[in-house]
């Protein structure tokens, strides 16, 4: 019971850190495909800025994300004492 | 004991060997082009060598060890892995028909480049890693573990049948098209040769093979896409890098475009969506919504993202790492590696607009010789429609499956760069299918033979099974192919929704909420298969394409939902579940020990 308790802080942070994660993908790509037209008007390097977003911007988002994930996913473990010796 | 296998020290090596190989191959073959060698010559060893290339891999990487044939011996590091994740993300589907896609609607087609991304980023945030843990050599076998329930394992495994058949054929499919049109083969015999060298590679060594093969067909397609590309971009921009120069290319692709219609989509997503057939260009490439309305964009983006993150072949690939944080940071190279391609793809499908428009929108004497090339190769249909002796942008169509093969015709390149990028894409579509087609056969020996039909099958037994429904899903696909055609977009879309509803909130319950009992998990899947899986066969029989008012190309996001709805009032109104599968729950979020599978089988070698 007692590891269970001491698994509990473990499991919400990861949790938060999962929706963050993915919750704050799908929001930016429906905010952006939302305001696409408008975005369109600000022209970056000649891309349209709303289409530069929705083809490049929020995919190089996504790997940044994707490597953040893992690096603080294993802080939070580490911190929780799990490693991943065998 | 084997609990920490190591890497291969040369592995980096062996795949600069692989790779430098190729590209002095492909030079090679260039050279022999420009000393006046035949096409024929050239273009069949073009295809041919980097196919045996690939089986030499597939032939070295053999095994008869059973952890390796499931697992490619839990040794696979990071980048490898996202190789492979990336390959069968994207697929010749993603190489031929989306980059297709999106020369005909542009923006519209982000829709689903944008979905790959999202899902496997998803898959790796919220599955990959636990199903790691868990360590099952098969999806259904992890709802087995996870619940305690043989019933439940079989049922998965014939749920999870359906798509990845549709995808492995459509892999197969486009692999074969792509190369009967450079091979002295009809389309029937090119798809015999791939599919036999396909199943070959799954029975021969399953995950092993899948895997290594699987990260040279990625480092193949990568050139085969980006070398054509980059000599345009060159030329056109003068800097190599296309996906940061095509900007320059939308104010004179705008004024080609002028004449192209701007009125809002009132069609359906399948109407929308190009299919086989050839087709003008009709839309302008930058103007969003034109063909999809922003609801349709989003749900076919959505049943993408669920589709790729619950999708077995890929899943299953998360017992291939070595631990639970290196599975974490493999997703993440999964992710930047499709991320890559899907970056590169509306860049090579704005290229191809433009070289075609460019080419057409001068007025010339005679209608340029590309025009002809495409259409003997039946890559495009050209007539010149108001009789002015030319042939305009607006009176050429584009095969769909072919726009990537017509970025070098256009531009009167050398042949080896048609070459190349043709075998670039049957190079991915074979790491795709193979995938599929290990997914299929392992789950139909261990969760279907081996549960049912016979439940005292040695493990021996079980990986001869496995090869040999590896061998007759390839020879059922072939008969399939000659019989029966498909549209693999389609067929990807259907594939991936269907996936969306009946793996995605069963999977996404089973990790997250430890309450999910047995039957809520059954519940929650039958609901999705049944829901989308009516949707989409009575809305393509009888319903013109859609059923109680759900496109079957998005069944998913009718299906999704009442899936999860249903998994949680079931579980709810059965009893909690037992102290066993909590524990489950528990140690498969706990990143760290002994993977979970692995514990149960030494245990029970032990008390045995």
């Amino acid at each position: 019971m007692d590891e269970v308790r001491q698994r509990r802080p473990h499991f919400v942070r990861t949790a938060g850190l999962a929706i963050f994660v993915v919750g704050g993908m799908i929001g930016l790509v429906v905010a952006a495909s939302l305001y696409v037209r408008e975005l369109d008007n600000i022209v970056v390097l000649a891309f349209p800025l709303g289409y530069w977003l929705m083809a490049q911007g929020i995919m190089i988002v996504a790997v940044i994300a994707a490597f953040w994930f893992a690096a603080r996913q294993e802080r939070i473990d580490r911190t929780h004492g799990v490693t991943d010796e065998v | 004991m084997n609990a920490r296998r190591t890497t291969h020290p040369r592995l980096g090596l062996y795949y600069g060997i692989v790779t430098s190989t190729f590209v002095s191959f492909v030079l090679l073959m260039g050279l022999f082009e420009q000393l006046g060698f035949q096409q024929t010559y050239i273009s069949n060893f073009m295809i041919l060598g980097p196919l045996a290339l690939l089986g030499g891999i597939a032939f070295a990487t053999r095994t008869l060890d059973r952890l390796d044939f499931h697992t490619a011996g839990r040794r696979v590091p990071p980048v490898f892995s996202g190789l492979t994740l990336a390959a069968v993300t994207i697929g010749g589907t993603g190489f031929f028909a989306v980059t297709g896609a999106l020369l005909f609607i542009g923006f519209d087609g982000l829709s689903i480049v944008l979905g790959w991304t999202l899902g496997l980023l998803a898959a790796g945030v919220l599955f990959l890693p636990y199903l790691r843990k868990a360590g099952a050599y098969t999806l259904p076998a992890y709802f087995g573990q996870r619940f305690g329930s043989a019933d439940l394992r079989w049922t998965a495994a014939l749920c999870i049948l359906p798509p990845l058949w549709l995808l492995f054929v459509g892999e197969l499919k486009i692999a074969g098209f792509v190369a009967s049109l450079f091979l002295p083969l009809s389309s029937g015999g090119a798809v015999i040769l791939i599919g036999f060298l396909v199943a070959a590679t799954v029975a021969l060594g399953g995950m092993r093979s899948v895997t290594w093969t699987g990260a040279a067909q990625f480092i193949i397609a990568l050139i085969g896409l980006g070398v054509p590309l980059i000599v345009m971009a060159v030329m056109v921009t003068n800097l190599p890098v296309p996906q940061l120069t095509y900007g320059e290319l939308f104010d004179r692709l705008g004024s080609y475009e002028a004449t192209l219609a701007r009125n809002p989509p009132s069609g359906s997503i399948a109407q929308a969506l190009p299919g086989e057939s050839l087709r003008a260009i009709a839309r302008p490439f930058l103007d969003p919504f034109l063909s999809l309305t922003r609801g349709q964009f989003i749900a076919l983006m959505l049943c993408f993202a669920m589709g790729i993150a619950a999708l077995p072949s890929l899943l299953v690939r998360a017992g291939s790492t070595r631990t639970v944080f290196e599975q974490r940071r493999a997703a993440a190279w999964g992710v930047f590696l499709v991320v890559l391609v899907a970056i590169t793809i509306p860049a090579y499908a704005a290229y191809v607009r433009y070289g075609a428009m460019q080419e057409l929108s001068v007025a010339k004497a005679a209608t340029p010789a590309w025009v002809k090339s495409l259409q003997d190769a039946r890559l495009a249909g050209a007539q010149d429609a108001d009789g002015d002796g030319q042939i305009s942008a607006s009176e050429i169509a584009f095969s769909r499956d072919g726009a990537v093969l017509a970025l070098p015709v256009i531009n009167n390149y050398p042949f080896v760069l048609t070459l190349l990028a043709a075998i670039g894409g049957i190079a991915i579509a074979m790491a795709a299918a193979a995938a599929h087609l290990l997914a299929l056969a392992a789950s139909l020996s261990e969760d279907v033979y081996a549960v049912i039909a016979d439940p005292a099958a040695s493990p021996g037994r079980r990986l001869l099974m496995a090869r040999l429904f590896a061998l007759a899903g390839g020879a059922m696909a072939i008969a399939w192919l000659t019989a029966l055609d498909l549209d693999v977009l389609k067929a990807a879309c259907w594939a991936l929704s269907y996936t969306a509803a009946t793996i995605f909130p069963v999977l996404l319950l089973s990790i997250w909420w430890s309450r999910l009992t047995s039957a809520g998990a059954l519940a929650s899947m039958l609901t999705g298969a049944v829901v989308s899986g009516s949707v989409i066969v009575a809305g393509e029989l009888v319903g013109g394409g859609s059923f109680l008012g759900v496109e079957t190309l998005i069944a998913g996001m009718l299906g999704a939902p009442l899936a999860l709805i249903a998994g949680i009032g079931v579980s709810f109104a059965t009893g909690a579940p037992d102290e066993a599968e909590r524990n489950f729950v528990e140690d498969m979020r706990h990143a760290g020990g002994d993977t979970l599978y692995d514990r149960a089988t030494r245990r029970a070698t032990r008390t045995a």
